[in-house]
């Protein structure tokens, strides 16, 4: 049978791509002197712009990159960053451990999508759950607690930032990443900070933060950028952008993606056997844990993903606007809007992992600077359904987020007072019958959060660098204040070598679901009914760091970062069975009735860990990098019961005392201390670029994981370890016009990187690159 | 390590020797060579450096001077340069100069060395390394003895050692 959406789809990239070459052989003849070109486009001149330069263009050319490996090496390996202490310097300089991901590190590498392009970057796990959909982790902490439900695998504790925006997801912690409206070709670079960063960040900032910069327009000529790749399992990818200049100062950026991603499996893992199964198999086979016996297995699974082959699909389209106003003013506006469905892991608790999430959002983000003030506000709003296939998991979201920083400076020291405001609603009442409280809020909730923080940096006989960083901030709810804060210190033994040392400590912010859960599960209709109540008085979570590092250039072509850390974690918050109760009534009223909480408990997770990362740039046309993170994670004061045990101990202490609520005890005379598994003991990375005749760009990268132990409430599994190889080979064959295959997963290993989720195996990609 | 380190400098030398031969191949730009040399091949001889010869034999796959194609011999002596349009000799051959510059006399060819005050000692332009800066010298009135006719860019961006 025909796919006449996937036939249309490709007809219309077909014909984009036709009118793309059409207007790039048009565009051929344009090209600015070499006295016009900025750093970046200096760096794309092709071999045979070089020949065709007049001799005092080829001198510029040549003396302000060609020549110099100290330039050579700064381009490529001591790159600009403003994350690490919010303030542009080269990353040798660094107080933080952090690495920053060009944009031609990914273009070579091949990396289909963000969340991939962070494999680049030591101290990242990155695990595909289903094709094109991934989990990432910053030095770990997955899965904590385990032996509870899917929602803690998702990483809670990293503050993902687009140019400063947080697109964290307040409703159950975490990021979404098929949610981001932007795509790699929008990426101008990635800027990695590892360890807690809440006192320059903000809260969820725990484990580090990436802050994604998107790319501006930076000429008023018009410029326009196509991609497009398509590969096996019906995979299709394709970008869009256009710069241009509009009257005398104003410079826009339009850009539009979309990707469509197809699964390697038709079926879906269930807990009901242990094994993947078909759509129809869950939709036909009996419950067992219906007493009544008379629902089935799943109802409706294919509202799960009406298309089986189907990982996932997106789209997204943005607006940047930047205003120069004079030297000392300049704003920026940006906006933009992204509707995706994915195929992933449930954050929920039911019998098949993998459910559909479905949003729709739009943004819209100002920048102002104006005379050392730097404001930004903007807004985020949207429908979330987190899973298709449960009633009561869609809702209306609006997310206001605005500060103010100044940067002020006095000799050596500056000084960067700033606040901050943020608010996040979320609705899910136009989605549920209230009254029932079939809805997970059955209510417009609010998180808010006023923020004060200064910044201080000084630098003492141009070598020692002290900062401080203080924040305090004041939720809503819980009612509470945090201070959190950062020490680094910095010593320049000369140019090729930096010892460094920080000391930091940053929280987790509350959440929704763990606030205001308000939800009635109807487990068995007028049979089991079990309550899911919020806790508006939890601690929340707060993660303390020591970590001392070193950099050096042993010789100016290479550049070395050395990491070693300790993190101490508290607070965590957890969802626990409470209580259990045999009604005694017959139907229609329940039977049974359960109530699920949300608590702190007494887990302390100690983590210490070494990270390395080697860059080589031999010359513009070879270059290597290598990077592994070696760590240890262990629990502390663990409670190592899962939830569904707990809920079969309830039904049996319920049973001996039926109609009085059976309240479960947790005895810490039970708890133990142990390693936790779920975080890889070894991962990293390495990868080599070379420029064959300046026509050809081979890149091969390789990404590894140790073997990990996933635990949740139903079962338990091992993820093997994996290793990926991936080759890109891209040729150039007019201006930068480029043609490209690209293989991820070379070797062929299909097995599952994330529990109960997706094979993974070999993706082909073929496809143009055109800039004109 | 050794062995990266050896790649490492080998490597940032041949991006130095590559822009070298495309200054070479851009002073055939800026060189004017009587009537009677402007048919057949430009030949270019290459003493003492293969990297460099490889990447002019590069250059010749696609570019003319004017209308000649571009033929590139190397070679350690200076013996067979005989017939070139531009002899480039390397730092490590410079003791070669002397009598490259005898037997090449009045031949139409350019000679181009690399190293500091070069051009004062009979070449017609020199590569010389200031720090990170790739330079040249340029003698005119060794290019003229040669028989040959140099642009004026030539001595505004050169090193003038007339």
């Amino acid at each position: 049978m025909i796919d006449y959406r996937n036939a249309s789809r490709r007809w219309l990239a077909g014909m984009l791509m036709t009118a793309c070459v059409a207007f790039s052989a048009y565009a051929q003849d344009s090209a600015p002197s070499v006295s016009q070109m900025n750093e970046e486009q200096i760096h794309q001149l092709s071999y045979n712009d070089l020949l065709q330069l007049s001799l005092e263009d080829l001198l510029t050319v040549a003396n302000r990159f060609g020549m110099s490996a100290d330039e050579i090496l700064e381009y490529f390996l001591n790159k600009d960053i403003v994350a690490a202490s919010k303030k542009s310097e080269k990353t040798m300089e660094a107080p933080m451990s952090s690495t920053v991901i060009s944009k031609e590190q990914i273009e070579h590498s091949g990396a289909t999508n963000i969340p991939e392009a962070l494999r680049l970057a030591p101290g990242v796990i990155v695990r595909e759950k289903t094709p094109g959909n991934y989990d990432v982790h910053l030095r770990g902490y997955d899965n904590v607690p385990s032996n509870n439900i899917m929602t803690y695998s998702e990483n809670q504790l990293t503050l993902l930032m687009i140019d400063n925006r947080p697109v964290y997801s307040h409703t159950f912690g975490g990021t979404f990443w098929e949610m981001l409206p932007v795509e790699v070709s929008d990426v101008e670079r990635i800027e990695i900070v590892r360890g807690p960063s809440s006192a320059l960040y903000g809260p969820n900032a725990v484990t580090g933060a990436i802050n994604i910069i998107t790319k501006r327009a930076t000429d008023k000529k018009v410029a326009v950028n196509f991609d497009n790749a398509l590969g096996n399992n019906n995979s299709h990818l394709a970008n869009i952008a256009t710069s241009f200049g509009v009257g005398n100062k104003l410079l826009a950026r339009v850009s539009g993606n979309y990707q469509w991603n197809g699964r390697f499996n038709n079926d879906f893992y269930t807990f009901y056997d242990s094994q993947y199964h078909t759509q129809e198999f869950l939709e036909t086979t009996l419950d067992p844990e219906d007493i009544t016996k008379r629902t089935v297995l799943k109802e409706n699974a294919s509202a799960r993903e009406p298309n089986v082959r189907r990982a996932g699909e997106k789209y997204g389209a943005n607006v940047a606007l930047t205003y120069p106003a004079s030297d000392k003013i300049n704003f920026t506006l940006m906006a933009g809007a992204q509707k995706s469905a994915v195929l992933t892991s449930m954050l929920g608790n039911r019998w098949a992992p993998l459910s559909t999430r479905e949003s729709q959002t739009q943004y819209i983000d100002l920048h102002a600077d104006i005379h050392g003030f730097q404001a930004q506000i903007n807004y985020n709003t949207g429908v979330n359904e987190y899973e298709k296939l449960v009633h009561g998991f869609k809702c209306d979201i609006d997310v206001i987020n605005a500060s103010l920083e100044y940067d002020y400076t006095i000799h050596n020291l500056t000084l960067r007072p700033g606040v901050s405001f943020q608010k996040a609603n979320y609705n899910d009442m136009p989605y549920v019958n209230v009254d029932l409280h079939d809805g997970y809020m059955n209510a417009d909730c609010e998180m808010s959060t006023k923020a004060a923080s200064l910044r201080a940096d000084y630098t003492a006989f141009g070598k020692w660098r002290l900062i401080g960083a203080l924040r305090w901030d004041q939720y809503n709810i819980p009612d509470v204040n945090h201070f959190t804060y950062q020490f680094m210190t910095s010593f320049k033994i000369n140019d090729n070598h930096l010892l460094r040392a920080s000391y930091s400590r940053a929280n987790r912010g509350p959440f929704i679901t763990d606030t205001y859960s308000n939800y009635t599960w109807y487990k068995i209709p007028n049979v089991f009914h079990i309550y899911y109540m919020g806790n508006k008085n939890l601690k929340l979570p707060v993660m303390d760091m020591m970590e001392v590092g070193y950099r050096v250039k042993p010789v100016k072509y290479i550049q070395a970062d050395f990491e070693l850390y300790r993190t101490e974690m508290n607070d965590f918050s957890w969802f626990t069975d409470d209580s259990l109760q045999y009604t005694g009534k017959t139907f229609p009223d329940p039977a049974m009735l359960a109530w699920i909480n949300y608590h702190n408990f007494d887990l302390k997770v100690i983590q210490s860990g070494f990270s390395a990362n080697i860059q080589v740039a031999i010359n513009k046309n070879l270059t290597m990098d290598l990077h592994g993170s070696i760590q240890q994670t262990e629990l502390k004061d663990f409670f190592p019961v899962t939830t569904f045990a707990m809920i079969q101990q309830l039904q049996a202490d319920a049973m001996v005392s039926p109609y009085k609520k059976a309240a479960y005890t947790i005895d810490p005379s039970t708890f133990v201390d142990q390693s936790h598994e779920a975080t890889p003991s070894f991962y990293g990375g390495a990868s080599i670029n070379y420029v064959l005749r300046d026509k050809w760009n081979l890149n091969t990268s390789i990404y590894h994981y140790g073997k990990q132990t996933f635990a949740m409430n139903r079962e338990s599994t091992v993820i093997d370890a994996k290793t990926l190889v991936n080759l890109k080979v891209s040729y150039n064959f007019a201006k930068q016009n480029k043609v490209f295959i690209n293989i991820r997963n070379l070797l062929g290993d299909d097995s599952n990187e994330f529990a109960f989720a997706d094979k993974i195996g070999t993706k082909f990609f073929a496809g143009v690159q055109l800039q004109f | 390590m050794l062995v990266l380190f050896a790649g490492i400098m080998t490597g940032a030398n041949a991006q130095k020797e590559r822009f070298k031969a495309l200054f070479i191949y851009n002073f055939t730009k800026n060189i004017e060579w009587p009537p009677q040399v402007k048919s057949n091949h430009f030949i270019i001889g290459v003493v003492g450096n293969s990297d460099i010869a490889a990447e002019l034999q590069t250059i010749a796959q696609t570019q003319k001077v004017g209308n000649q194609t571009i033929k590139v011999i190397n070679g350690n002596s200076t013996d067979e340069l005989e017939f070139c349009h531009l002899v480039f000799l390397s730092g490590n051959k410079t003791a070669q100069l002397p009598h490259l510059l005898t037997k090449l006399s009045g031949k139409q060819t350019l000679i181009i060395t690399d190293g500091k005050n070069l051009a004062a000692k009979g070449s017609g332009i020199s590569f010389v390394q200031d720090g990170d800066k790739l330079k040249f010298e340029i003698c005119r009135r060794n290019i003229e003895k040669q028989g040959l006719k140099s642009s004026s860019a030539l001595a505004n961006l050169g090193i003038v050692v007339d």
